[in-house]
């Protein structure tokens, strides 16, 4: 028996998940900048946060049964998202980056 | 780093990045409000028009979803399909066969739609070209902000536009940069300040949005006809397998 699946489903399910990592990159982009994290530390910084988060999000919002809410769950959850989320958390980083190193 | 720090000034960041951000936060929102008022609503189209479009999808559903049909149904279904299909009754219009194709660019349908992406891309530069020269012309000419990250020397062409020193650190940059920076970042802010991802993706990567029925005979869509054979073909090669074979046998396993 082939899985009934209703696609529109699927899709919220997406956008909670890129809610969740919108929020989470935009939050880690200003975590990075107070820390005044540099180059390669701000780049793993936030690849170990998004990771954090999507398990998190695997954990609580999937309830540790992902394949229930996507078709692709790990890839979907843990892959997907990263690069697509750079740019935000570039830019909050440059941003607080520049705000809070007053004396550079 | 070996160099010592440049010293900008503190007042840098407030006259500059900030309004930067924020003008181009509020021209975003603008743009979607724009878009969505430029949207032509809903046209009436012709009722033979719509039928065959519907017509073809009916058959498509079959396709798909032919498992839920007991096979006397499914066989019924599949003569009665096959057989519309392969006759004009929900053609749209009939077509002479060996009448020329009439050029695309004469149709007056051709020419909305065409109006209407040149009026999506308009929309899409405008203001991006708009807040780059405000950006290049305003804030010409000074180091705003030193990066977090390096970058390589190919960058520095682009990045400090207006600073004539050869052998400043590519992590010093100008506005020029902080305006590229934002404009590839701003799909959270926009998915968060609107709720609605899909519109905030449309934002940036302007992108068109796919049309939900099959384009019959519009600009560059295939004729009718061919779509209805075509369809034809798939549903005579269809293999059926109902999901009622041996339901029996199985639910009495489930509940055994």
């Amino acid at each position: 028996m082939p899985d009934i699946i209703y696609p529109p489903s699927i899709q919220s399910n997406h956008q909670k998940l890129q809610r969740a990592q919108d929020i989470a990159s935009l939050v880690l982009g200003i975590g990075a900048g107070i820390l005044t994290l540099e180059s390669a530390y701000g780049f793993s910084f936030y690849l170990v946060g998004i990771t954090i988060t999507n398990g998190m999000f695997f954990a609580v919002c999937c309830q540790n049964q992902p394949d229930k809410f996507f078709t692709n769950p790990i890839r979907d959850i843990f892959f997907e998202g990263i690069f697509s989320n750079v740019p935000g958390f570039i830019m909050m980083w440059c941003l607080v980056y520049a705000l809070v190193k007053v004396n550079s | 780093m070996s160099t010592p720090d440049l010293l900008l000034d503190p007042q840098l960041k407030y006259w500059v990045l900030l309004p930067i951000s924020f003008v181009m936060v509020l021209v975003g929102l603008l743009r979607s409000n724009i878009t969505y008022l430029l949207q032509p609503g809903p046209k009436l189209e012709e009722y033979k028009a719509i039928r065959e479009k519907q017509f073809l999808r009916r058959a498509a559903c079959f396709r798909q979803n032919n498992g839920v049909l007991t096979t006397e149904e499914f066989e019924n279904r599949r003569q009665y399909l096959i057989e519309k299909l392969n006759s004009t009754e929900f053609y749209a219009k009939v077509e002479d066969p060996n009448a020329e194709s009439t050029n695309p660019l004469s149709d007056p349908s051709t020419n909305d739609a065409l109006m209407n992406m040149a009026k999506g891309n308009m929309m899409n530069y405008i203001p991006q070209t708009l807040i780059m020269a405000w950006v290049n012309y305003f804030f010409a000419g000074f180091v705003i902000m030193k990066l977090p990250f390096p970058l390589t020397d190919g960058f520095k062409q682009m990045l400090q536009t207006g600073i004539e020193t050869p052998n400043l650190n590519v992590r010093y940059v100008s506005s020029i940069s902080w305006y590229f920076v934002n404009l590839f970042g701003l799909r959270p802010i926009y998915s968060l300040l609107m709720g609605d991802a899909n519109a905030a993706a449309e934002l940036v990567n302007q992108q068109q949005q796919q049309q939900p029925l099959p384009n019959i005979g519009g600009p560059g869509g295939p004729k009718a006809s061919k779509l209805f054979q075509a369809e034809a073909e798939n549903i005579q090669i269809l293999t059926h397998k109902s999901i009622f074979d041996g339901i029996v046998d199985r639910v009495l396993d489930q509940h055994a």
